[in-house]
């Protein structure tokens, strides 16, 4: 700066008023709001929302179901490795697989109990998401 | 809310009911009732009205591609001009709007000029240039501030920033415009000389 006069810094009456909303606003052109629809119209219908509300439940029944399913499997092979079972595998002429750890009589016993279970399983899965869909699909 | 304001947010609830129902032309209410005050934010970002309405279409869009994001617990106008002013920042850093650093901003050279030639609209048109030239986070702070007719919770909501962290911002960018453009000390008006310059509202 050149001047030899002092100077003071503008204050925030001058910056307030250089600055204020409205001392040069513009307004749009007059084809500005038609613009934007044209645009809006090529750029297709909005995006729905997720139905999080709707689908929620679901998101808290898959892990109690996976969870039921893992409980279920454990139920069923714990027993086939159990030392009263290593016993009974190594006193009779079953196959002694996992060097006679396992007992097939038993894995084929309770087989029987999860296979009925994961069949209820499915078929109640079945129906939540049957239902699900025709609530998503038929509901106001 | 006074009657009026209540009934203004029950349009743009209907409104934007309507367009996520699939009715696209709904928008036009939306488009209607904040063209203004988008161009306008714009033209404070970029000082340029063609570059002002690419960047509030592009805005409209952008909010029309994301209206299932607006929960509606918030006033529209406030997630309108958050999203907007994202828009206009995110452009801003890819292609600035005034490629000058302060120290290129014209200002007096002497005391004749001050009180002839550089006169208050010329001097306003600069200090508004200037505050393009502001560190990013002190121009948005300054530029929304005024924009929001200096309400510092409504500037603060739009950037989503702590009020007091908007207030610093303001403090330290004014100071900035401040210190660029002052003015020889005879010419000084003694009630502009007596506000509290470090008062922010």
């Amino acid at each position: 700066m050149t001047s030899h006069t002092p100077h003071t810094p503008l204050t925030d009456v001058e910056l307030d008023a250089a600055l204020a909303s409205g001392r040069d606003d513009i307004l749009p052109s007059s084809g500005f709001a038609d613009s934007v629809m044209a645009a809006i119209g090529s750029d297709g219908p909005a995006p729905i929302p997720f139905p999080w509300k709707r689908i929620g439940p679901l998101f808290i029944a898959a892990p109690v179901a996976l969870a039921w399913i893992v409980f279920a499997l454990i139920t069923v092979v714990r027993p086939a490795f159990s030392p009263a079972a290593w016993h009974a595998a190594a006193t009779t002429h079953a196959a002694p697989l996992f060097g006679g750890r396992l007992d097939l009589s038993a894995l084929a016993h309770n087989t029987a109990a999860l296979s009925v279970s994961v069949v209820l399983l499915s078929l109640g899965l079945a129906f939540v998401s049957f239902a699900v869909t025709r609530r998503l699909l038929f509901s106001p | 809310m006074n009657p009026a304001a209540m009934d203004d947010r029950a349009e743009e609830q209907a409104a934007v009911a309507r367009v996520l129902a699939g009715d696209t032309a709904a928008f036009a209410v939306l488009v209607r009732r904040w063209q203004t005050p988008l161009v306008n934010l714009a033209w404070r970002f970029f000082r340029d009205r063609g570059r002002a309405e690419e960047m509030a279409q592009e805005a409209f869009l952008r909010a029309y591609r994301n209206l299932a994001q607006w929960r509606g617990d918030a006033a529209f106008s406030t997630w309108l001009f958050a999203l907007a002013a994202n828009v206009y920042r995110t452009e801003l850093r890819r292609i600035p709007a005034a490629p000058l650093s302060l120290d290129q901003i014209a200002e007096p050279a002497d005391d004749r000029l001050a009180r002839t030639d550089f006169d208050d609209a010329q001097r306003d048109e600069a200090l508004r240039r200037a505050v393009l030239a502001l560190p990013p986070k002190y121009r948005d702070a300054v530029l929304l501030f005024y924009f929001h007719d200096q309400d510092v919770p409504a500037a603060a909501r739009t950037l989503r920033v702590p009020e007091g962290t908007l207030k610093a911002r303001l403090f330290r960018g004014r100071e900035l415009l401040r210190s660029k453009f002052s003015r020889p000390r005879h010419a000084a008006q003694p009630a502009q000389l007596a506000a509290h310059p470090k008062e922010v509202r």
